[in-house]
């Protein structure tokens, strides 16, 4: 899985992009405890971030393409 | 409808809307101002990720278009440090009458502060 960070989460990650050797689909708290175990920086700001799998939002009841491309998404800004 | 949907790292531009048979051309732009909390800057930096940006960008426009009929929205976003008093977003409408256009301008701008994966990640200081 391909997992990009950005805006103030590539600045908790301290990365901006980094693969994850995952076979399963994985449901949003699985990857965030893979995450937070990997950059704990990021548990601060979990609570405001999104995720997204291959550019679409994942809801609380769906799972994370393992193949795919995977971005965490802290609150947008742009306009 | 016609969508153009246009991420550039350059300053935008504003050619005119291409709408045949178009009543009303509405233009919303969205300029850095030259204060971010209250601080005086001389330029924000923006970053977004952009294939999921455009992708986002379009589907707001499409479900939008449903209720509000246009003929042709055109929107630019800049990325990168963009100097203040230049343009951001440049949002374009063409319909056959003001009320669509007016509704699509400022319901999209709302969606996008909402959805739409761009952030201002930083601000230069004067």
């Amino acid at each position: 899985m391909n997992v990009l960070f950005f805006a103030q989460a590539a600045d908790a990650a301290g990365c901006t992009t980094e693969h994850w050797d995952i076979s399963e689909p994985m449901t949003l708290p699985d990857f965030w405890a893979e995450a937070v175990r990997r950059h704990p920086a990021l548990d601060a700001i979990r609570a405001h971030c999104r995720v997204a799998s291959n550019l679409e939002y994942v809801a609380e009841n769906q799972t994370i393409d393992p193949d795919g491309e995977t971005a965490v998404l802290p609150p947008v800004s742009g306009g | 409808m016609t969508i153009e949907i246009h991420l550039s790292h350059e300053p935008l531009t504003m050619d005119e809307i291409l709408a045949p048979g178009a009543g009303a051309v509405m233009r919303f732009t969205g300029v850095v101002r030259p204060l971010e909390n209250d601080r005086p800057i001389s330029a924000l930096v923006y970053e977004g990720y952009e294939p999921m940006a455009a992708r986002i960008m379009r589907d707001i426009i499409v479900t939008l278009g449903e209720s509000h009929p246009a003929d042709h929205v055109r929107v630019q976003h800049r990325l990168g440090q963009i100097p203040v008093g230049e343009a951001a977003i440049i949002v374009e409408v063409a319909s056959k009458h003001r009320g669509p256009a007016i509704e699509i301008i400022s319901k999209f701008m709302d969606q996008l502060k909402l959805d739409v994966p761009i952030w201002k990640t930083r601000a230069i200081a004067q």
